[in-house]
């Protein structure tokens, strides 16, 4: 499953983009369980210094775990290690994009250690999501 | 957690533990997650094994119906550790206690750790949560 590309420093992952909608963001409400108005209703966000919906952090962080099921499988599931920072907000309509950059490979015992700069940034180039991310690869 | 009262975030100490909450990964809970998420990655389409960022949310629903969230909270940061992948129809218990309750001028600054165990107790994920909430005089 891991893509060969991505055991070298300075190489990138393949990058993932996605366009928000606030029928993703309403179904990911249901799916998570978080119900907060701020991503479901527009009348009350409107009226909130955000003036409109947003999506849910965790929504976008399931577009970059995404990206590194594709490129690690079952590894990043095992291993994966994500701390990241939420820049902006992602907004309907939005399209994200999901990139990765290799910063280090690092024997670890028989694998390696992957490190990986994560950004995510929308259709303004302004960053939505910034952080740094590992995996043990076997 | 959602059948407990809610608490102030200005009450909530240090160390102070969330009442736990457990979740059923049945198969129709996770493919709505997927379908949310939109797909997820490739590993997820034989529908045997259960996205981290999943439980991670499951999670961070559960806290949010817990805490009395002020509007104008923000989500400021997110570590997640996946540690084991999880199979669907998997039980797993969510526990989350407060390391760092911090007012700071007009704000709280709130961190939670968070762990994730399956049915034989093993640590499937970890991580920390920090949010930035406006004083409400609570």
């Amino acid at each position: 499953m891991i893509l060969p590309v991505v055991l070298k420093t300075g190489n990138s992952l393949p990058e993932l983009k996605k366009k928000v909608t606030q029928a993703d963001i309403s179904l990911y409400a249901r799916a998570s369980g978080d119900h907060n108005p701020i991503h479901i209703d527009p009348e009350f966000a409107k009226k909130t210094p955000l003036g409109g919906t947003i999506a849910h952090g965790m929504l976008i962080l399931a577009y970059v775990s995404e990206m590194f099921v594709d490129s690690f499988g079952i590894d990043w599931l095992e291993s994966g290690k994500l701390d990241t920072r939420f820049k902006a907000p992602a907004r309907p309509e939005d399209t994200i994009t999901v990139s990765g950059l290799v910063t280090a490979v690092e024997d670890a015992g028989g694998a390696k250690l992957v490190r990986i700069s994560v950004d995510c940034h929308n259709q303004n180039n302004e960053a939505v999501i910034t952080g740094e991310a590992s995996v043990r690869v076997k | 957690m959602a059948e407990k009262p809610m608490i102030a975030v200005g009450e909530l100490a240090v160390g102070y533990e969330f009442p736990s909450a457990s979740y059923n990964l049945n198969s129709e809970k996770v493919a709505l997650y997927l379908k949310a998420v939109g797909g997820g990655g490739r590993l997820f389409r034989d529908g045997n094994l259960v996205p981290p960022t999943a439980i991670a949310a499951y999670a961070m629903a559960g806290l949010g119906a817990s805490m009395a969230l002020v509007e104008g909270t923000i989500h400021t940061h997110q570590e997640m550790e996946f540690k084991k992948a999880v199979s669907v129809g998997e039980k797993v218990t969510c526990r989350a206690r407060v390391s760092r309750n911090l007012a700071r001028g007009k704000f709280h600054f709130l961190n939670i750790d968070l762990d994730v165990r399956d049915s034989r107790q093993q640590v499937v994920l970890a991580g920390q949560a920090g949010f930035i909430l406006p004083q409400t005089g609570n």
